[in-house]
């Protein structure tokens, strides 16, 4: 059953549409990566999950129940923000034990008073009724419901007694923050930095604290907001391996919100591509870069040689002037089609012996591979080698079947 | 030998750089020791000699100030002075703090337009401002109590005066300082689960301490020397610090007022001092290195 279900969420600002109709199932303990270009909504279903913004339309609901209603402050969920918003008046221990500070130690054992003496009181109402209601009035029935009175109540003084003693104490709470706060820092290797200013902390160890603060209330779900985006690269790769182990470890579903494509390949079990305020598709990381279902999302994911086609017949595609042996089926006979084909799919071969002929228009070196740009009658097609070819060279382009991918025209 | 020109060249170009920057200041470090230093020091020299209009017949002396001290009036007028301004900084803060924070949180036009009718009577000369709330107390006085002066002269009448008159001073620092506050922590705070209340105690308060603290002293400082308000709301029965060093001077007794004002000064300094050590906030980003 999903955990958190979006059902056609929508959401205007000034009367413009900036989500239309999100519908998204999220499953307990997964890493999900809402990924699309800036102004694409992903931010704002983020927003609206955790609370901040009210939707339009739609609904939100956890395990079943709709959350809309409830404040951000009483939302099983916590966010790490895009500017991790730490306080600067307060130290890192000071700012990862703010949310337990906040927090009423004993709201639990209160709570359970409130509905003991609510038990109670109907209970008493209902003796009372019955003395009320009773034609005969009998002296019997009414010195036993005396003796049940005294019964409930003095069972209800010694629950409360009971649960009063379960109460937490200022000094034990305060020995239970440090004890907490110290175990977050040291699971995201800030042991030691206790008394350190906000203002002395480098960006990484920010996020880290961000990342603490967020964990120590226990959430359910952690929202993060492309916390990652003011990092460096070495630094964002290490932290993408720290959040999946923390996120794997602490057993919390995590929403990722990011623009980064490679992030979202790394670390997610499931991938949201979402453009103008729509969800593309959904699917593993393997999925969405294999089968992209559309243009949008094998431009955004990867790079790729997007070509218009025609689909013949099953198992045939025509572009370029030439039908070409493929592994899709199910389209319409003639049906036109977009067909995605990777630059490392795609391998340069001698003259004569591939599938396409042309020109080797640019070669560029990007460390691992090189980036050759060959020139065919048609269009130019990117490759990724390992193979250097000089430029102006006459080569032929060849890939397997299974290398195109055909997608619907959206 | 041949770079000791360039060398030479370098020096001197950084030396040129110093010196613009210098004269840049000169304007400023000449208005300084006219305008502050040498009156503290015209002040001190007639606090600690006799009156005597000759430099040649200079005589040191601390009278002043014990005659100062001696007079129990004296003493009770600048207790009055620092109880009657402290006080009305309190109001000042009771009042405008949460306008301030209420303000903070408007469109950005509403608390344009908000902001400039709140301080708009710091365009008009604290004269009338003072002539007009005396009239005011006058017409109480005159339809409730049958005695037009009946309400000048008390705290109520003074302590109205000066909030009236300092109340953009302790409005704006703190409207300036929470209007910059980052709106993303109190998010943040909601979000690790205070309540607005929470939220307020635990970030608000603290984070704009300071501009309380600036706004408390821009209040406290000019009420506690005021002359305007105990002229006309004071009625004359209330003598204020301010009161007696203008009557020292108009009776040619520079030394003497001299003397109240620089143990005004002291008084005020300490005040600060005292105010400071409250600013935690400060304190932390002080003691950081």
């Amino acid at each position: 059953m999903a955990f958190i279900e979006l059902k056609d969420v929508t959401k205007e600002f000034n009367n413009q549409v900036v989500l239309r109709g999100i519908d998204l199932e999220i499953k307990s303990n997964e890493f999900v990566t809402l990924l699309g270009p800036s102004g694409c909504g992903k931010t704002t279903t983020l927003r609206i999950i955790g609370g901040f913004i009210e939707p339009t339309g739609g609904e939100v609901l956890f395990d079943g129940v709709d959350i809309l209603k409830l404040p951000a402050y009483k939302r099983p969920t916590n966010t790490v923000f895009q500017r991790y918003s730490l306080f600067p008046h307060l130290n890192v221990f000071e700012n990862v034990a703010f949310g337990l500070r906040v927090k009423d130690q004993n709201r639990k054992a209160k709570k359970e008073i409130t509905t003991l003496k609510e038990i109670y009181k109907k209970q008493i109402d209902e003796l009372q009724y019955k003395v009320d209601h009773d034609r005969t009035s009998s002296l019997e029935l009414k010195n036993q419901v005396k003796l049940e009175k005294k019964a409930l109540k003095e069972k209800l003084d010694q629950d409360i007694k009971d649960l009063q003693a379960t109460f937490i104490s200022k000094n034990k709470y305060e020995f239970i923050i440090e004890e907490k706060v110290s175990k977050y820092l040291k699971m995201v290797g800030l042991d030691g930095y206790e008394n350190r200013s906000i203002s002395k902390l480098s960006g990484g160890q920010m996020q880290r604290v961000a990342i603490a603060r967020a964990l120590i209330n226990e959430p359910k779900v952690l929202l993060l907001d492309e916390p990652l985006a003011a990092l460096d690269l070495k630094l964002r790769q290490e932290m993408q391996y720290e959040l999946k182990e923390i996120q794997r470890s602490a057993g919390i579903t995590f929403i990722f919100v990011t623009h980064d494509q490679e992030e979202a390949l790394t670390m997610s079990d499931k991938i949201v591509v979402m453009n103008k305020g729509e969800i593309q598709q959904v699917g593993t990381p393997v999925d969405i870069y294999n089968e992209p279902i559309n243009r949008f999302v094998a431009n955004f994911i990867g790079e790729s040689n997007i070509v218009s086609g025609i689909m013949k017949q099953d198992y045939l595609v025509h572009f370029d002037g030439f039908d070409f042996e493929c592994v899709d089926k199910g389209f319409e006979t003639n049906q036109e089609v977009d067909i995605v084909l990777r630059p490392e799919d795609l391998d340069i071969v001698e003259l004569g012996t591939g599938k396409i002929s042309g020109i080797v228009d640019s070669v560029v070196f990007k460390g691992v591979h090189f980036e050759i740009d060959v020139k065919t009658e048609h269009r130019i097609y990117t490759v990724h080698t390992t193979d250097f070819k000089a430029e102006g060279m006459k080569v032929d382009l060849d890939w397997f079947p299974e290398d195109i991918h055909v997608m619907e025209v959206w | 030998m041949i770079n000791f020109p360039k060398k030479q060249q370098k020096h001197l170009h950084k030396t040129q750089k110093l010196n613009f920057e210098f004269y840049l200041g000169v304007p400023y470090y000449l208005m300084m020791i006219l305008l502050v230093i040498i009156p503290i020091g015209l002040m001190l020299l007639y606090a600690f000699t006799t009156d005597s209009n000759s430099l040649i017949s200079i005589k040191f002396t601390i009278d002043n100030f014990i005659q100062f001290f001696k007079e129990p009036t004296f003493i009770s007028s600048m207790l009055e002075s620092v109880y009657l301004s402290f006080f009305s900084a309190v109001i000042c803060l009771v009042i405008c703090y949460p306008l301030a924070f209420i303000l903070s949180r408007r469109k950005l036009m509403t608390q344009k337009i908000l902001v400039s009718l709140i301080t708009s009577n710091m365009f008009i000369n604290s004269l009338l401002l003072a002539y007009a709330v005396r009239s005011i107390f006058e017409m109480i006085g005159t339809t409730f109590f049958g005695e037009a002066r009946y309400l000048l002269g008390t705290d109520l009448a003074i302590i109205t005066g000066m909030v009236y008159l300092y109340l953009p001073f302790m409005l704006l620092p703190i409207y300036t300082h929470m209007s910059k506050m980052d709106k993303n922590l109190f998010e943040s705070a909601e979000d690790l689960g205070a309540n607005k209340l929470q939220t307020i105690l635990r970030v608000v308060i603290p984070m704009s301490l300071s501009s309380v603290l600036t706004g408390f002293m821009m209040v406290f400082l000019p009420a506690s020397t005021t002359l305007v308000i105990t002229r006309y709301l004071g009625n004359g029965q209330r003598k204020m610090i301010g009161d007696l060093i203008d009557l020292a001077f108009k009776n040619g007794k520079f030394g003497y007022g001299a003397a109240i004002a620089l143990v005004l000064a002291l008084i005020l300094l300490i005040f600060i001092f005292l105010i400071k050590r409250v600013d935690k906030y400060e304190e932390v980003l002080a003691n950081e290195d």
